[in-house]
Protein backbone atom coordinates (compact mmCIF):
# COMPACT_ATOMS: atom_id res chain seq x y z
CA UNK A 1 0.00 0.00 0.00
CA UNK A 2 3.29 2.23 -0.24
CA UNK A 3 1.40 3.90 -3.07
CA UNK A 4 -1.76 4.88 -2.02
CA UNK A 5 -0.05 6.55 1.10
CA UNK A 6 2.33 8.16 -1.24
CA UNK A 7 -0.38 9.52 -3.11
CA UNK A 8 -2.11 10.39 -0.47
CA UNK A 9 0.56 12.35 0.64
CA UNK A 10 0.32 14.34 -2.40
CA UNK A 11 -2.42 16.47 -1.31
CA UNK A 12 -1.16 17.16 1.67
CA UNK A 13 -1.02 20.49 3.43
CA UNK A 14 -1.45 17.67 6.13
CA UNK A 15 1.10 14.98 6.45
CA UNK A 16 -0.54 11.79 7.23
CA UNK A 17 1.32 10.69 10.69
CA UNK A 18 2.65 13.91 11.86
CA UNK A 19 6.23 14.38 11.22
CA UNK A 20 5.74 17.77 9.14
CA UNK A 21 9.83 18.07 9.04
CA UNK A 22 9.73 17.93 5.77
CA UNK A 23 10.90 21.13 3.15
CA UNK A 24 7.77 20.42 0.85
CA UNK A 25 4.90 21.73 3.66
CA UNK A 26 7.01 24.70 4.11
CA UNK A 27 6.82 25.49 0.69
CA UNK A 28 3.05 25.55 1.11
CA UNK A 29 3.21 27.56 4.81
CA UNK A 30 5.28 30.39 3.09
CA UNK A 31 2.54 31.51 0.74
CA UNK A 32 3.38 29.44 -2.31
CA UNK A 33 1.10 27.23 -3.79
CA UNK A 34 0.16 24.13 -2.58
CA UNK A 35 1.32 20.41 -4.27
CA UNK A 36 -2.67 20.29 -5.10
CA UNK A 37 -2.12 23.16 -7.60
CA UNK A 38 1.15 22.59 -8.68
CA UNK A 39 -0.69 19.26 -10.14
CA UNK A 40 -3.45 20.62 -11.48
CA UNK A 41 -1.52 23.35 -13.28
CA UNK A 42 1.21 20.94 -15.00
CA UNK A 43 0.00 21.11 -18.46
CA UNK A 44 -0.52 24.95 -18.14
CA UNK A 45 2.73 25.41 -17.02
CA UNK A 46 4.38 23.11 -19.37
CA UNK A 47 2.00 24.78 -22.28
CA UNK A 48 3.10 28.21 -21.67
CA UNK A 49 -0.55 28.98 -20.81
CA UNK A 50 -0.56 30.04 -16.71
CA UNK A 51 -3.75 32.11 -16.04
CA UNK A 52 -4.35 31.72 -12.14
CA UNK A 53 -0.71 31.49 -11.04
CA UNK A 54 2.62 33.33 -11.82
CA UNK A 55 4.96 31.54 -13.53
CA UNK A 56 7.87 31.73 -11.66
CA UNK A 57 5.58 30.84 -8.54
CA UNK A 58 4.73 27.33 -10.26
CA UNK A 59 8.51 26.73 -11.48
CA UNK A 60 9.68 27.34 -7.59
CA UNK A 61 7.13 24.67 -6.82
CA UNK A 62 8.43 21.93 -8.95
CA UNK A 63 11.92 23.13 -8.39
CA UNK A 64 11.61 22.41 -4.74
CA UNK A 65 8.99 19.51 -4.24
CA UNK A 66 10.51 15.99 -5.08
CA UNK A 67 6.62 14.88 -5.35
CA UNK A 68 5.58 16.74 -7.59
CA UNK A 69 8.35 16.90 -9.77
CA UNK A 70 8.55 13.55 -11.12
CA UNK A 71 4.99 14.60 -12.37
CA UNK A 72 6.37 17.32 -14.23
CA UNK A 73 9.19 15.26 -16.13
CA UNK A 74 5.94 12.71 -16.63
CA UNK A 75 3.98 15.06 -18.55
CA UNK A 76 6.96 16.52 -20.45
CA UNK A 77 8.33 12.98 -21.28
CA UNK A 78 4.47 12.29 -23.19
CA UNK A 79 4.56 15.65 -24.78
CA UNK A 80 8.17 14.74 -25.72
CA UNK A 81 6.87 11.80 -27.02
CA UNK A 82 4.08 12.85 -28.95
CA UNK A 83 6.38 16.17 -30.64
CA UNK A 84 8.60 13.02 -31.75
CA UNK A 85 6.19 10.89 -32.96
CA UNK A 86 3.89 12.99 -34.81
CA UNK A 87 6.60 16.08 -35.80
CA UNK A 88 8.63 16.65 -38.13
CA UNK A 89 6.49 14.60 -41.19
CA UNK A 90 7.24 17.10 -43.81
CA UNK A 91 4.81 16.76 -46.69
CA UNK A 92 5.12 15.04 -50.10
CA UNK A 93 7.75 17.25 -52.68
CA UNK A 94 5.20 16.50 -55.38
CA UNK A 95 2.60 18.06 -53.46
CA UNK A 96 3.65 21.55 -53.52
CA UNK A 97 4.42 21.41 -56.88
CA UNK A 98 1.17 19.92 -57.51
CA UNK A 99 -0.91 23.04 -55.24
CA UNK A 100 1.58 25.49 -57.05
CA UNK A 101 -0.05 24.02 -60.47
CA UNK A 102 -3.55 23.45 -59.12
CA UNK A 103 -3.55 27.49 -57.97
CA UNK A 104 -2.27 28.40 -61.28
CA UNK A 105 -5.07 26.88 -62.80
CA UNK A 106 -7.27 28.04 -60.57
CA UNK A 107 -6.19 31.51 -61.39
CA UNK A 108 -6.48 31.85 -64.59
CA UNK A 109 -9.73 30.17 -64.68
CA UNK A 110 -11.54 31.94 -61.60
CA UNK B 1 -5.45 37.11 -66.47
CA UNK B 2 -5.39 40.24 -64.86
CA UNK B 3 -2.29 41.49 -63.30
CA UNK B 4 -4.04 42.38 -60.09
CA UNK B 5 -5.01 38.99 -59.87
CA UNK B 6 -1.45 37.22 -60.39
CA UNK B 7 -0.28 39.41 -57.73
CA UNK B 8 -3.09 38.56 -55.52
CA UNK B 9 -1.70 34.56 -56.34
CA UNK B 10 2.23 35.55 -55.38
CA UNK B 11 0.78 37.09 -52.46
CA UNK B 12 -1.57 33.87 -51.28
CA UNK B 13 1.26 31.50 -52.37
CA UNK B 14 4.09 33.72 -50.07
CA UNK B 15 1.98 34.02 -47.32
CA UNK B 16 0.13 30.16 -47.52
CA UNK B 17 2.76 27.79 -49.28
CA UNK B 18 5.25 27.99 -46.04
CA UNK B 19 2.80 26.21 -43.77
CA UNK B 20 2.27 23.52 -46.26
CA UNK B 21 4.01 20.83 -43.84
CA UNK B 22 1.93 21.89 -40.92
CA UNK B 23 -1.00 21.56 -42.82
CA UNK B 24 0.06 18.61 -44.47
CA UNK B 25 0.85 17.12 -40.86
CA UNK B 26 -2.25 18.20 -39.13
CA UNK B 27 -4.26 16.75 -42.64
CA UNK B 28 -2.50 13.13 -42.02
CA UNK B 29 -3.53 13.42 -38.24
CA UNK B 30 -7.17 14.60 -38.97
CA UNK B 31 -7.30 11.85 -41.78
CA UNK B 32 -4.84 9.24 -40.93
CA UNK B 33 -3.81 8.05 -44.48
CA UNK B 34 -1.43 9.62 -46.86
CA UNK B 35 -3.68 10.12 -49.66
CA UNK B 36 -6.54 11.19 -47.92
CA UNK B 37 -4.38 13.83 -46.11
CA UNK B 38 -2.68 15.14 -49.80
CA UNK B 39 -6.39 15.30 -50.79
CA UNK B 40 -7.45 17.15 -47.63
CA UNK B 41 -4.31 19.61 -48.36
CA UNK B 42 -5.11 20.50 -51.97
CA UNK B 43 -8.96 21.64 -50.97
CA UNK B 44 -7.35 23.55 -48.19
CA UNK B 45 -5.04 25.24 -50.34
CA UNK B 46 -7.85 26.10 -53.00
CA UNK B 47 -10.63 27.60 -50.60
CA UNK B 48 -7.94 29.32 -48.98
CA UNK B 49 -6.61 30.44 -52.35
CA UNK B 50 -10.54 31.64 -53.49
CA UNK B 51 -11.17 32.95 -50.22
CA UNK B 52 -8.08 34.85 -50.08
CA UNK B 53 -9.48 38.34 -50.52
CA UNK B 54 -10.93 37.75 -46.88
CA UNK B 55 -8.47 37.36 -45.66
CA UNK B 56 -6.41 39.85 -43.23
CA UNK B 57 -3.21 40.27 -43.70
CA UNK B 58 -1.27 39.93 -40.69
CA UNK B 59 -3.41 37.36 -38.66
CA UNK B 60 -2.05 33.95 -38.51
CA UNK B 61 -2.44 32.48 -41.70
CA UNK B 62 -1.38 28.95 -40.06
CA UNK B 63 -4.82 29.19 -37.76
CA UNK B 64 -6.60 30.14 -40.95
CA UNK B 65 -5.37 27.27 -42.88
CA UNK B 66 -5.78 25.05 -40.05
CA UNK B 67 -9.07 25.61 -39.38
CA UNK B 68 -10.43 25.84 -43.22
CA UNK B 69 -8.40 22.02 -43.30
CA UNK B 70 -10.62 20.84 -39.69
CA UNK B 71 -14.09 22.13 -41.91
CA UNK B 72 -13.30 20.47 -45.18
CA UNK B 73 -12.35 16.96 -43.10
CA UNK B 74 -15.32 17.25 -40.65
CA UNK B 75 -17.56 17.94 -43.87
CA UNK B 76 -16.50 15.03 -45.50
CA UNK B 77 -16.62 12.79 -42.47
CA UNK B 78 -20.07 13.67 -41.80
CA UNK B 79 -20.71 13.04 -45.57
CA UNK B 80 -19.43 9.31 -45.20
CA UNK B 81 -21.48 9.38 -41.80
CA UNK B 82 -19.26 7.49 -39.79
CA UNK B 83 -21.27 6.77 -37.05
CA UNK B 84 -18.93 4.44 -35.39
CA UNK B 85 -16.42 8.04 -34.65
CA UNK B 86 -19.93 9.80 -33.71
CA UNK B 87 -20.86 7.20 -30.82
CA UNK B 88 -17.11 6.60 -29.61
CA UNK B 89 -17.17 10.85 -29.24
CA UNK B 90 -20.19 10.56 -27.16
CA UNK B 91 -19.22 7.38 -24.94
CA UNK B 92 -15.63 9.84 -24.16
CA UNK B 93 -17.70 12.73 -23.74
CA UNK B 94 -19.85 11.19 -21.10
CA UNK B 95 -16.76 9.69 -19.08
CA UNK B 96 -15.82 10.27 -15.19
CA UNK B 97 -15.18 13.56 -13.93
CA UNK B 98 -11.25 14.50 -14.09
CA UNK B 99 -9.24 13.23 -11.54
CA UNK B 100 -6.75 15.80 -9.90
CA UNK B 101 -4.30 12.90 -9.93
CA UNK B 102 -3.22 11.18 -13.20
CA UNK B 103 -4.15 7.61 -12.74
CA UNK B 104 -0.97 6.50 -15.40
CA UNK B 105 1.29 8.54 -13.28
CA UNK B 106 -0.28 6.56 -10.30
CA UNK B 107 0.02 3.56 -11.95
CA UNK B 108 3.93 4.21 -12.83
CA UNK B 109 4.62 5.97 -9.46
CA UNK B 110 6.58 3.26 -8.26
CA UNK B 111 8.22 1.87 -11.13
CA UNK B 112 8.68 4.75 -13.77
CA UNK B 113 7.58 8.01 -11.84
CA UNK B 114 9.11 9.74 -14.79
CA UNK B 115 7.56 8.51 -17.27
CA UNK B 116 10.41 7.24 -19.50
CA UNK B 117 8.90 4.72 -20.86
CA UNK B 118 7.15 7.00 -23.00
CA UNK B 119 10.00 7.23 -25.30
CA UNK B 120 10.65 3.59 -25.45
CA UNK B 121 7.26 3.58 -27.64
CA UNK B 122 8.14 3.66 -31.48
CA UNK B 123 6.53 6.37 -33.23
CA UNK B 124 3.71 4.19 -34.96
CA UNK B 125 2.34 3.22 -31.94
CA UNK B 126 1.58 6.47 -30.56
CA UNK B 127 0.96 8.06 -34.24
CA UNK B 128 -1.99 5.05 -34.16
CA UNK B 129 -2.81 5.99 -30.88
CA UNK B 130 -3.00 9.81 -31.62
CA UNK B 131 -5.15 8.89 -34.49
CA UNK B 132 -8.04 6.13 -32.63
CA UNK B 133 -8.73 9.96 -30.50
CA UNK B 134 -12.08 11.70 -30.97
CA UNK B 135 -11.43 13.94 -33.81
CA UNK B 136 -12.29 17.10 -30.63
CA UNK B 137 -9.58 15.45 -28.39
CA UNK B 138 -7.22 14.62 -31.07
CA UNK B 139 -7.35 18.40 -32.92
CA UNK B 140 -7.13 19.66 -29.67
CA UNK B 141 -3.82 17.82 -28.97
CA UNK B 142 -2.04 18.14 -32.22
CA UNK B 143 -2.39 21.66 -32.33
CA UNK B 144 -1.25 22.20 -28.81
CA UNK B 145 1.40 19.53 -28.32
CA UNK B 146 2.55 19.34 -31.91
CA UNK B 147 1.98 22.99 -33.86
CA UNK B 148 2.24 24.75 -30.16
CA UNK B 149 -0.56 27.09 -31.07
CA UNK B 150 -2.43 28.70 -27.74
CA UNK B 151 -5.25 28.17 -26.09
CA UNK B 152 -6.99 30.82 -27.66
CA UNK B 153 -5.98 30.03 -31.20
CA UNK B 154 -7.43 26.64 -30.70
CA UNK B 155 -10.33 27.62 -29.17
CA UNK B 156 -11.36 30.44 -31.87
CA UNK B 157 -10.57 27.63 -34.62
CA UNK B 158 -12.84 24.79 -33.10
CA UNK B 159 -15.28 27.75 -32.55
CA UNK B 160 -15.64 26.83 -28.48
CA UNK B 161 -14.50 28.42 -24.84
CA UNK B 162 -11.10 28.33 -23.81
CA UNK B 163 -12.04 26.26 -21.07
CA UNK B 164 -13.42 23.74 -23.47
CA UNK B 165 -10.13 23.48 -25.14
CA UNK B 166 -8.66 22.94 -21.70
CA UNK B 167 -10.99 20.49 -21.02
CA UNK B 168 -10.23 18.24 -24.29
CA UNK B 169 -6.81 18.78 -23.93
CA UNK B 170 -6.96 17.23 -20.62
CA UNK B 171 -9.07 14.33 -21.49
CA UNK B 172 -7.49 13.72 -25.07
CA UNK B 173 -4.16 13.50 -23.13
CA UNK B 174 -5.16 11.12 -20.35
CA UNK B 175 -6.88 8.92 -22.93
CA UNK B 176 -3.39 8.91 -24.98
CA UNK B 177 -1.44 8.25 -21.81
CA UNK B 178 -3.85 5.05 -20.67
CA UNK B 179 -3.04 3.92 -24.38
CA UNK B 180 0.53 4.34 -24.32
CA UNK B 181 0.62 3.17 -20.38
CA UNK B 182 -0.94 -0.38 -21.63
CA UNK B 183 0.86 -0.98 -24.60
CA UNK B 184 3.79 -0.40 -22.65
CA UNK B 185 2.46 -3.13 -19.91
CA UNK B 186 1.78 -5.47 -23.16
CA UNK B 187 5.11 -5.28 -24.16
CA UNK B 188 6.75 -5.73 -21.23
CA UNK B 189 8.70 -2.13 -20.94
CA UNK B 190 7.24 -1.67 -17.49
CA UNK B 191 5.26 -4.30 -15.12
CA UNK B 192 1.54 -3.53 -14.17
CA UNK B 193 0.52 -1.93 -10.76
CA UNK B 194 4.40 -2.90 -9.67
CA UNK B 195 4.01 -0.12 -7.28
CA UNK B 196 1.26 -1.61 -5.26
CA UNK B 197 3.38 -4.99 -4.60
CA UNK B 198 6.12 -2.81 -2.51
CA UNK B 199 4.43 -3.10 0.57
ZN1 LIG C 1 4.47 19.60 -4.52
Amino acid sequence: MAIFDRLKGLFGGVPQNGNADSSDSDVDASGMISCEDALRLVNEYLDGELASAPEDQVRSHFDACERCYPHLQFESAFKEAVRRAAGGQAAPKELRAKLVALLAQADTEG
Amino acid sequence: MSEAKSNSRSGFEEEALPHLDAVYRFALRLSGAPDQAEDLVQETYLRAFNAWGQYTRGTAAKSWLFTICRNVFLRRRERSSRHDQLVAENVARTGPGPSPVNPVWSAVLGVDPEGDFFESIVDERILEAIEALPEEYRTAVILSDLEGLPYADIAELMEVPVGTVKSRLFRGRRQLQKVLYEYAVETGYISARTGTDES
